[in-house]
């Protein structure tokens, strides 16, 4: 979503490969993580004392770490205008997710819609990150 | 540094200008999400009228972000810098804490937050990495 290969130069090619596949890693790492922690949690015949459901519940954070060091070597590779693109995408998806996520809320207060988990903010920012990151490439193509 | 110094007067006036722009739309913002209160606990509407009156701060909000896109393009690079840090530090810290809150919430039985929560951090976070990266580079 982010990067063209066919674009870039070799070091550059070869940094954005690595960057999708390290994401990639990270991601069914993500997704493993996610439905062990529930599976722990919820599906098994024993309980876990609230002590170790609250560290199995925070598991899913490892993988989210691993994601943003990932990110953070591939913005590292990246020349001045690149960051600029991928910072100012960052931006645009903060401000449409946290002023989204406030009206959302009065529409939950007011106008009674279904109550929005904070787990989807995460989601929410990679998907706005994901589109805002085109068009502003496009800007300053 | 030389560069950083000759331009002071004019990242000065791009920065003033931008925050002013902004705690203008913020002002009108929250004003405008007191008048939707009021009118909610007055007119107590349902359906369409309720969504609309939830949806009138955003026309608020929209201000606030813009005037703060269009500033940061014409600060300079230093000034820009120290603000994509910021940027990004603070979506960083709204994508974990919604994720860490977010499970211990599914999982762990932790009592659930408003949304509006997220948006509270990241204002938060930003606001600290601000401060803290100006005083890191000393501007």
């Amino acid at each position: 979503m982010t990067c063209e290969p066919g674009d870039l130069p070799p070091k550059a090619k070869r940094a954005s490969l690595l960057y999708m596949r390290d994401m990639a890693i990270c991601a069914v790492v993500y997704v493993g993580v996610v439905f062990g922690a529930v599976t722990l949690i919820r599906h098994m015949p024993f309980s876990l004392p609230q002590w170790a459901v609250v560290i199995v519940a925070l598991t899913p954070l490892i993988p989210a770490l691993m994601m943003v060091r990932t990110y953070m070597t591939y913005l590292r590779s990246m020349d001045e205008l690149g960051r600029r693109i991928q910072t100012e995408a960052w931006l645009i998806s903060a401000a449409i997710v946290g002023l989204g996520t406030f009206t959302y809320s009065f529409l939950e207060e007011w106008a009674h819609f279904p109550r929005l988990d904070l787990v989807w903010i995460f989601p929410a920012l990679i998907f706005f990150w994901g589109a805002a990151t085109f068009f502003v490439r496009r800007r300053y193509k | 540094m030389a560069n950083r110094m000759s331009s002071r007067p004019l990242l000065t006036l791009v920065v003033k200008r931008t925050f002013r722009s902004v705690a203008i739309y913020t002002s009108l913002y929250v004003i405008l999400t007191f008048v939707s209160a009021g009118a909610v606990r007055v007119l107590h509407p349902s359906g369409a009228l309720a969504i609309a009156l939830a949806l009138v701060p955003a026309v608020a909000a929209i201000g606030i972000v813009r005037p703060y896109i269009l500033g940061l393009r014409e600060m300079d690079e230093f000034q820009r810098r120290l603000q994509y840090e910021a940027i990004l530090i603070a979506a960083a810290t709204t994508a974990f804490a919604s994720v860490a809150y977010g499970f211990l919430e599914i999982l762990a039985g932790f009592p659930r937050l408003p949304a509006f929560c997220a948006v509270l951090v990241t204002v938060g976070a930003f606001a600290l990495a601000t401060v803290f990266l100006n005083l890191r580079h000393r501007v």
